[in-house]
This record gives C-alpha cells, sequence and structure tokens, in this order.
C-alpha cells in the first residue's frame, strides 16, 4: 500500500510501519473515508494522520497532477502544538524530498505573512479553531477551501468538550460545504465513548432527504491498544498524612528521593497554587541542586518555551507543572510520573500517566500522591479503575447558543445565506444536530436586531434581508468588529508581573509614577488574574514563577514586583484548577467506603481514621446518604457526605440553606469540599430532625431545584459570570472595539446590570437560555445535583451526634480557610458597618 | 467556598443635612419628608438605545425598568414634589425614543407629583457652554421642560457640582460607587457622598455604572465630616471610610 518512496523513508529510519497507520492509509486514503485514530501517546499518532495527505500529494507530485492550492488543514487545540507538529512533518517531507509546503497560521503570525497565505496558501496549514473562524470569514479564502482535501484534528478528546469544539463543529460543517468531499481525520487518546468522537467527525443530516441520520452517521474507527500495562501505585509513606489539604509537603522528602532515582520526572499538580507551593518546597530541600523546572499558564510564553526546550534536551531531572503539559508535546525521556492531590477522573489520569515512556515500548510508570485522607482513598479507586483501563471522559457537548450566535455573525459577514439552507447545515455538525428550528430563528433574530420581545431595534439591525432572502450584514464596521471578537475563551483580565530593579532611595513617593523608569527593561514572569493583584497591598509577598515577590505598584495592566528577602510569602489564589470529581470515581469512592474487606488495602492511618469513624459515627454506603449533626462551639453543623465534588456541593449548600432558613433552623453559612458538605447555624439541626419539625426528605427534595434555584440564579455572582461568558461569546458584549482598547471591565454597561433587566423583562430571551444551559452543566453543575437528589430521595442515614466526627474533621477545617465567595460577600459590608458603630460607641 | 446568610438588623438611615432631615432610601433616593420631596438623579433613560444605535445592541428595558423603580418609590413616599438632579435622558435625542408604553408611564408619573428636570451634560450637548440656555428638545406629548439649578430652603439642587452653585448642594453627575475591602475582600456598590457642604446621589437609572469615591474626581468634596452610605441589596449602610480603597487600575 506504501509507495516505494514512503517504504525506502521508514526503512531508512530503521522503522517498521505500523499496522494502524497502514489501516489510516488504507481508509482515509484510498477510500476516502473520514476516520477517527484512538491511540495511546508515543503510538506514531500524528505521523499517522498526515499520512493519507503525504501519500495522496506524493501520488499528484508523480502524476504531475499537484497544484498550488491549500490541500490539507490540520487543527490544534495549542498554538505550541501546531508549531511543533509542523517541525515534526517537515522532517520526513524534506527527507524523502518531496516539494510541499508547510506553513503556520497561529495568533502569533505576523499580518503580513497571513495576507501572504490568503492570497497563496500553502499546501498544508496548521492552526488552531479561533484562526479557522477567521479564514472563514473571509470571503477569498472561502475560494481556497474548494480545493481542501483532508482535515487533520488533534487532540480532539479534549476540543469536543469545550465551547471551542462547538465552534469548530460549526466551522467544520461550513468547510463542507465548500469542499464536500473533504476527509476528516480525528486523533484522539482514549475515551469513555468513541462513538460520540466519530460522530462527530461526519455530517449529521441526510443531503438527499433534509433529515437527521437516525441512527446517527459515525466515522471510521482505528483503535491502537496499549500493548503493556502501566505501572501504578499509590505513594507509601511514613508519614502523618494530614486530615484536610491540598499540599504535599508531608512527603516531600520521599518525593526528592524518588526524583533522584528516576532519569526525568514529570510532577502533575492540579492547580497552578499548588505548582508554586510545591516547587518552593522542593527547592527548599534541594540540596543537590538537581535541575528541577516549574511550567504553568500564568509563566510568560518565553519562560514556558525555555523549559520546554531544556526539557526536549533532556537537560531537566523534574518538571512541577498543571494540565498545561497534559495535551501533546512530545517531551523525550520521562520515566516517571508523579501525579500529586486528587486524580480527580480515571482518564484524565491515564492522560497524565501517558506522557511516560512516550515510545511505547515499555511500561509507562506512575505515582499517585494523595494530600490527604480522603485523597488516600480516591487514589486507590482512581489506581485500581486505571489499571482496569476504565475511562470517564467527558462526551461531546451539546453546542451552545452564543457559539451559534457568534458563527451566524461569521457566516453573514463572508458569505450571505439563506435561512433553510444555513440551518440545514449547522443540523449536519454534531453538537447541534437537536438543534429545533425555533430556537436556529431566534439566535438568529438575536444577532440581527438582540430578538427583544420588545422589539425596539430594527432599524439597528445588524443582518438584513434582502429580496431574495438572502442575509447579509447591514455594515462593514459589522465585519471588522467581528473578526476581532472571534473565539469562545473568555477571560478574566490578565495583570503581567513586571521584575522592576530594586530602588536605592530608602524612601520614595507611593504608586506607580516613580516606578517608570525602573520598570524599563525589566523582565516580564507572566501573569495573573486581576482579583488577585486587587488583593495586594505595596509591601505584600507572594510566591510567582518560582520566586518570592514582593509588590511595589500597578499601572495599566502591569503589576510591579521586586525580589522580595526571603519570608513567609502570602500565597498566590488562582481561580480555577477546581475540576470536580468525576461520577465514576465517586462511585468507586462510595462503594469503597462500603466495602469494608477492600479497606484491607489501605495505609494503617487511614484504617485507624475509618474504624473510628465506625465506632463514633457510621461509614457513608452506597444506599444512603449519610448526614451527621452535632453541636460545636455555640453553633450547630450538619455534615453531608454526597461525594459530588465541590461545584454541586457550593450550589446544594445555597440551596439548603434556604430551605433550612424557612425551616427555622437560623443556618449561618456553610462550607462545600470535595466530598462533604458543611452547614452550620444557630438552631440545633439535629434536634429539629428528630422531634420532625426538619424532615430530610423534604429538605433535599428534588423540587430544591425549582423555585429555590430560581431565585437564587437571579441573585447568583457565578450565574452573572456566566451570563458575562455568554453574552460576550455572542456578541452583546464586544470584548474589543475598532480603535479602542476596551479591558474586560471597561465594556461600557456592566453584563450584571444587563442580566438583572433581561431577567425581568425578557425571561425567555435566548441569552438567558444559553445561559441556563451552560449552567447546568457548567459552574453550577445543576445536571449533576439533579442526578444525586434523584438518586438520594427518600434514602438517609441521620446519625445526631454529640460531637464532630472524625470524617467530618476535613470539611470542618476547610471552614474559614478560603476566602469569602459569592453570596457570603454582601454580609461583610455588615461585618464593616458593625466595627463602625463599635467605634462609635467606644467614643 | 464559605458563605452565610445575613442576620444582621436592617438599617433605616437619617442624615442631618444643614438642618434638613434626609432619609437616604435603598434604591439610591433621598427622601426629603418635612417638604414631601423626592430626590433621584443620573436616570440616563434611554440609555439601552443610545448605545443600540452605536451597534451595541443591550436589552431596551432599561427605560422601563427604571421608571417602574421610580414608580415604586413614589408609591412608597407619596411626594407631592419629584426633583431629579440631571442627566435625566442618556443623550438629548432620548425623549424621542421613548416607546409609547414608557412615554404613558412617566405621563403617569408625573401626575401624582409636580416633577421639576434638573438639566444635566448628557440632556443637553451644550451644558457646560450655555449655562443658562433652557430650551431642549422636547417631545410635545410630555411637560419636559429642564431647569439649570432649584433652590430647595438654603440648598443648591443642581447636576454637577463644578458648575459652581453656592454651598451648600445637592447634586448628582458623579455616580459615587464605594469599594470597600473587608477582610481581603472587595465589595462594589453605588454610594451615597455626603460631606459639610455637599450631598452627591448615586445614580438611580437601570445602565448606569459608578465612580470610585477614592478617585481624583471626588477630591474637591472630601473633607473631615464625609460620609459614606453603601446601597447593599435593599439597606442603605454606613461604611467606615478607612476601608475605602482606590481601583487598583484606570
Amino acid at each position: 500500500m506504501l509507495s516505494p518512496l514512503f517504504q525506502k523513508w521508514f526503512s531508512s529510519k530503521g522503522w517498521q510501519v505500523r499496522s494502524h497507520q497502514l489501516t489510516l492509509i488504507e481508509k482515509a486514503f484510498i477510500k476516502q473515508q473520514s476516520t477517527l485514530l484512538i491511540a495511546p501517546t508515543g503510538a506514531g499518532k500524528t505521523l499517522a494522520g498526515f499520512l493519507p495527505t503525504l501519500c495522496d500529494l506524493e501520488q499528484k507530485i508523480e502524476n504531475g497532477t499537484i497544484s498550488n492550492q491549500l490541500h490539507t488543514i490540520y487543527i490544534s487545540p495549542l498554538k505550541a502544538l501546531a508549531q511543533d507538529v509542523a517541525r515534526n512533518v517537515e522532517q520526513p517531507i524534506h527527507e524523502m524530498g518531496l516539494k510541499i509546503d508547510i506553513e503556520t497560521r497561529t495568533g502569533d503570525t505576523p499580518a503580513s505573512k497571513k495576507q501572504r497565505q490568503k492570497e497563496k496558501p500553502p499546501h498544508i496549514l496548521m492552526t488552531t479553531p479561533e484562526q479557522l473562524s477567521l479564514m472563514l470569514a473571509h470571503p477569498d479564502w472561502l475560494e481556497h477551501f474548494k480545493h481542501l482535501r483532508y482535515l487533520i484534528l488533534d487532540e480532539l478528546h479534549a476540543l469536543v468538550v469545550s465551547k471551542r469544539g462547538d465552534l469548530l463543529a460549526l466551522d467544520m460543517a461550513r468547510l463542507c460545504q465548500y469542499s464536500p468531499s473533504l476527509v476528516h481525520i480525528g486523533l484522539s487518546a482514549t475515551v469513555a465513548a468513541p462513538d460520540s468522537l466519530r460522530g462527530y467527525l461526519m455530517p449529521q443530516i441526510n443531503k438527499m432527504t433534509g433529515e437527521i441520520y437516525e441512527p446517527f452517521q459515525k466515522s471510521e474507527l482505528v483503535t491502537v491498544a496499549s500493548t503493556l500495562e502501566a505501572n501504578i501505585t499509590v505513594l507509601k509513606t511514613e508519614a502523618a498524612i494530614p486530615w484536610s489539604g491540598h499540599g504535599a509537603a508531608h512527603v516531600i522528602d520521599d518525593i526528592y528521593q524518588i526524583i533522584k532515582a528516576h532519569k526525568t520526572t514529570l510532577i502533575f499538580v492540579n492547580t497552578r497554587r499548588q505548582a508554586e507551593m510545591f516547587f518552593q518546597d522542593l527547592w527548599v530541600i534541594n540540596e543537590d541542586n538537581l535541575a528541577i523546572a516549574l511550567h504553568h499558564g500564568s509563566l510568560d510564553v518565553t519562560q514556558r518555551r525555555k523549559v520546554e526546550a531544556a526539557m526536549v534536551a533532556g537537560q531537566l531531572k523534574a518538571i512541577v507543572c498543571t494540565s498545561t503539559l497534559d495535551l501533546g508535546i512530545d517531551w523525550g525521556d520521562v520515566d516517571l510520573v508523579i501525579n500529586l492531590g486528587a486524580p480527580k477522573g480515571v482518564s484524565r489520569i491515564l492522560q497524565r500517566i501517558g506522557r511516560s515512556n512516550h515510545r511505547m515500548n515499555e511500561a509507562s510508570k506512575a505515582i499517585l500522591v494523595p494530600s490527604n485522607r480522603f485523597e488516600v482513598m480516591e487514589c486507590q479507586v482512581a489506581m485500581e479503575a486505571a489499571l482496569r483501563g476504565e475511562q470517564d471522559s467527558a462526551e461531546p457537548r451539546t453546542g451552545g447558543l452564543d457559539v451559534l450566535a457568534q458563527h451566524i455573525l461569521g457566516v453573514a459577514v463572508s458569505d450571505p445565506f439563506l435561512k433553510q439552507d444555513l440551518y440545514l447545515q449547522i443540523c449536519s455538525s454534531w453538537p447541534y444536530r437537536h438543534l429545533s428550528l425555533e430556537d436556529f430563528e431566534q439566535v438568529i433574530d438575536f444577532v440581527a436586531t438582540g430578538g427583544y420581545a420588545l422589539r425596539a431595534y430594527e432599524e439597528f439591525a445588524k443582518i438584513k434581508v434582502d429580496e431574495d432572502g438572502y442575509h447579509r450584514i447591514s455594515n462593514k464596521k459589522i465585519a471588522q468588529n467581528y473578526r476581532m471578537n472571534v473565539g469562545t475563551i473568555v477571560s478574566a483580565l490578565m495583570i503581567k508581573i513586571k521584575l522592576v530593579k530594586q530602588s536605592n532611595q530608602r524612601h520614595q513617593p507611593q504608586g506607580a509614577a516613580p516606578f517608570k523608569n525602573r520598570a524599563r527593561g525589566g523582565r516580564i514572569l507572566g501573569e495573573v488574574e486581576e482579583s488577585f493583584i486587587a488583593q495586594l497591598s505595596p509591601g505584600d509577598t507572594f510566591v510567582f514563577a518560582g520566586e518570592v515577590l514582593q509588590f511595589e505598584a500597578t499601572y495599566e495592566t502591569e503589576a510591579y514586583v521586586i525580589k522580595a528577602p526571603f519570608k513567609d510569602p502570602k500565597i498566590p489564589s488562582y481561580m480555577g484548577g477546581k475540576f470536580p470529581l468525576s461520577t465514576h470515581l465517586a462511585d468507586a469512592l462510595r462503594m469503597m467506603f462500603s466495602d469494608e474487606r477492600r479497606q484491607q488495602i489501605l495505609p494503617d492511618q487511614v484504617k485507624e481514621w475509618l474504624v473510628l469513624q465506625k465506632q463514633k459515627s457510621q461509614l457513608p454506603n452506597l444506599d444512603k446518604l449519610l448526614i451527621e449533626t452535632f453541636p460545636h462551639k455555640d453553633r450547630f453543623y450538619l455534615v453531608c457526605y454526597p461525594f459530588e465534588g465541590i461545584l454541586v456541593h457550593q450550589t446544594l449548600g445555597v440551596l439548603l440553606t434556604r430551605r433550612l432558613e424557612r425551616a427555622g433552623a437560623k443556618p449561618l453559612g456553610f462550607v462545600a469540599g470535595e466530598y462533604a458538605l458543611s452547614i452550620w447555624g444557630l438552631g440545633d439541626m439535629g434536634k429539629l430532625l428528630e422531634n420532625g419539625s426538619l424532615n430530610l426528605a423534604d429538605l433535599f427534595a428534588e423540587d430544591m431545584l425549582g423555585d429555590d434555584l430560581d431565585a437564587w440564579l437571579q441573585e447568583s455572582s457565578l450565574m452573572k459570570y456566566t451570563f458575562w461568558q455568554c453574552a460576550t461569546i455572542a456578541g452583546l458584549i464586544e470584548r474589543n472595539q475598532i480603535g479602542e482598547h476596551k479591558t474586560a471591565r471597561q465594556t461600557m454597561i456592566s453584563s450584571d446590570l444587563i442580566y438583572n433587566v433581561l431577567r425581568t423583562h425578557d425571561p425567555d430571551h435566548i441569552l438567558l437560555q444559553a445561559t441556563y444551559q451552560e449552567a447546568a452543566t457548567g459552574l453550577l453543575d445543576i445536571a449533576r445535583l439533579g442526578h444525586m437528589l434523584k438518586r438520594i430521595q427518600g434514602k438517609f442515614n441521620h446519625i445526631a451526634l454529640d460531637h464532630v466526627s472524625p470524617l467530618a474533621v476535613p470539611v470542618m477545617l476547610e471552614i474559614g480557610k478560603e476566602l469569602v465567595f459569592g453570596e457570603g460577600r454582601e454580609s461583610l459590608i455588615y461585618e464593616a458597618a458593625q466595627e463602625l458603630i463599635d467605634e462609635a460607641m467606644k467614643e | 467556598m464559605t458563605s452565610s446568610i445575613n442576620q444582621c438588623d436592617k438599617f433605616e438611615i437619617h442624615h442631618i443635612f444643614h438642618g434638613l432631615e434626609l432619609h437616604l432610601h435603598a434604591s439610591g433616593a433621598i427622601w426629603l419628608e418635612k417638604l414631601k420631596t423626592l430626590l433621584i438623579a443620573d436616570l440616563h433613560l434611554e440609555k439601552g438605545s443610545s448605545l443600540a444605535q452605536k451597534g451595541m445592541l443591550i436589552p431596551p428595558y432599561d427605560t422601563r425598568q427604571t421608571l417602574e423603580k421610580l414608580d415604586e418609590v413614589m408609591a412608597y413616599f407619596k411626594p407631592e414634589h419629584v426633583i431629579t438632579l440631571g442627566d435625566n435622558f442618556h443623550d438629548h435625542k432620548g425623549p424621542q425614543r421613548l416607546s409609547k408604553q414608557d412615554l404613558s408611564l412617566l405621563n403617569k408619573l408625573m401626575q401624582r407629583a409636580k416633577f421639576t428636570w434638573i438639566e444635566g451634560n448628557h440632556d443637553n450637548p451644550n451644558y457646560y457652554k450655555s449655562q443658562l440656555s433652557v430650551a431642549s428638545q422636547t417631545n410635545d406629548e410630555i411637560f419636559y421642560n429642564p431647569v439649570q439649578h432649584f433652590q430647595l430652603e438654603d440648598i443648591s439642587l443642581i447636576h454637577d457640582a463644578a458648575q459652581g452653585a453656592k454651598a451648600p448642594m445637592m447634586v448628582g453627575h458623579l455616580h459615587p460607587l464605594a469599594l470597600l475591602k473587608q477582610r481581603n475582600v472587595y465589595l462594589r456598590k453605588t454610594c451615597f457622598f455626603i460631606s459639610k457642604d455637599i450631598c452627591i446621589l448615586p445614580s438611580f437609572g437601570s445602565y448606569t455604572g459608578g465612580l470610585n469615591v477614592r478617585h481624583d474626581a471626588f477630591s474637591p468634596y472630601w473633607d473631615d465630616d464625609t460620609k459614606i452610605f453603601m446601597l447593599n441589596s435593599n439597606q442603605v449602610v454606613q461604611v467606615p471610610i478607612t476601608k475605602l480603597v482606590k481601583n487598583k487600575r484606570g
């Protein structure tokens, strides 16, 4: 099947062409079928993905039918990956002496090069989903797309679970309009439901009948099984295992010895904050001066590239990193992966483990390191599930209406459309295959005039319909604005951290002005959320980029810092990084709690903890939700153990407190953990439950998701945040406007005000629907809460205790540790006011 | 995440300003019981449609929401006289864009009390040039005839204090907002700003934001006596000025 040239090249490398590579050539090149390739890292997945393209181009060169047309587009979720893959594919092309042009196009590509590409595209273009949307918004590119033969989607499992995947699917449907016989090749890590990914690669509308395929169309599938079992263990230690917290200080010596004993170790942590803390801790004991580096998404790009280059060159002994290294890039000779903290999900941990021994001929080696007692159990069940090869990766999303709005404007910008044609095209994409005509029309209406029930803006319409029914934009400025606001990644405003020179003067005026000179030539270390910088006062110290820094001043979008004399730093508390525990692992954990025999493999400290819990209270079990009540220091507590992750527990906490307040239990607050939820108040909830004035079935009834949820959503800051994101993606709030630099904060009207007005006066508005849809699966995870409430209906195990139980200790220790967030913030005003009153009373 | 339900008592705020008892209301209005007069500032009616003209199609219900809020406040206090402190409309063509429904609501409100509309810089593009020009774009169907200035006993009512009326003054224009730092948490709320000789009202309109009271624009008005009253969901709360901070940027 391979041409002589390819055969020669493979043997010149001393390689044997792999069977999945041949199968892919057969399906995607010879038979021209769209195909999904599922393979563990290191299986030569990327090269396999390009083989059909290279075979086709080589044949055309041989036949003399090669033309200077765009042939293949490769899409990667990461800019860096696109560049990395370009280099890797250039090599065989160069070695085989093929005259094929490969170029990259990312946000970093200069405008002149982009312009040139638009006039004369390369054969193979490596790019990102956002760039594809931008190209589709230019009529010139549409001509080039007619020649497109292959679309290669890398790391598909990561793309399809985000709004970027929604936008990409819509763009794919458009590409098929210009190139109907386009072949899609998806490259993915092992996932729980490969069929959805296969569906994602295929048009789901039958062009002849205009009907949706039932059952859905699936692409071809090529699977490469991992041939070797991974070697996964949970770290055993003599050290005392903490009750709560997310650090690993207690096992730092163990880990240091392990790093020394291996060639190169990748240490994954869950948040940037943990990365910074652990990196600091390691360097404190790094007597041997091992080359240990730090890598996370907030660090400056050049810094990250340096670390990556050192890694590839084999100069590093260890890297402490966050999920930024989850994807793609080949790191060479990693012989150990350490995962610090909760694994959260099996697929997640398997993908991380796959970063070691990329060569596939050796078993991957990984150690899971729990940071507290609950995590010991989570690590144990995650390890067992991983060894069984189970998967719990998320399913592709149902397409967001906000993304659809952005896309529709994009279509109108470059290619005027008929409503019915566009509807069918959109329904042919996997995430939108069930989109109703009504929703579609509402979204068009929204894009055109805002879609308000009060039809006030007809005269300002962005999209107009001509006599033939074609929808087109009403003026050119709209196209420009669209191009400046493409994309689905809406992030908090980021502030650059700039290291400036120390001042010689002992006394200096306050503020940014005296720093402007010193800032010249200062080094950018990376960036953090504005909300974090806003918490700092000049003189405050924090850890960033592996150094202890002292905050001095802010100027525009930069924060000036100097190196701090080493003292106890105030640790960054970044947003994000809060993945919930997967339902799969949650089930496995509940199972372990209810199975005493299986608990025997746990370390003694944890076993003793569980035995103590059994003596004082009970262990959670599979059938019933364990609820404990007890008094503690003038307060009464209710602790329950749903194991549904922090997002669900937060929402549950808000709704339960509302209900408890109505029931007269006088709740004061709650704290949500990954495994448990604790609510406290002035009323004795244990007594109220026992004398029947409080009823658990009522308290946890499913109708909680009705009026109570609705009432809370009106005020919820998480909901307002979700609305802000949807409104930005949908184009109601513009991130960038022509000729103006607008920061996230300075949009003309706060989205909170818009949210309030819209909820009151147009509650069925399409943008609110988009927001609820997002909230159901996003930050509020209402869907999962709904499943849980259904599961536990009427099944409770209430234990009234005299004091806190061993199992409740971890969540009790969280109280007061975290910053007050969300709804509780409001009450701080009264605290401040009370201080004023107290002061007045003193006088 | 920690959260707690507020158990504090409701705050009733009365403040004596140059002999006049001000009732500071959580809506951002001030009620003068003795004069049966209601003061509000910066309605910015038709801000939504003003921005829609420029391509931002934000919801067009702001006028209705603002008028409904005014309706509620008037139903509660039953004023004989309502005085607005300027920036009644977001732009001077705003009155012509009022929907029929909003216009009729406004007319109803104006039948329930005497209205004095003070003019602001948004109402009249020549506001800063022609102090005394009273003429403005009006809509025939409503009695809308703004004035520059109104005297309430000793107190001058004007839109922008920088226009230099005789102190003491009650004004709007700046949209005061306070950023409170409590336990490392920041809370941003609109507020009343009251010094010895000046009282600045928060903006009343639905789409109006705020300017931090620590911004330079407020510096002429701070004195040893300045008090800040923040508006917090249905309550007015006096807060210690030592806890108020500047915006970190801009």
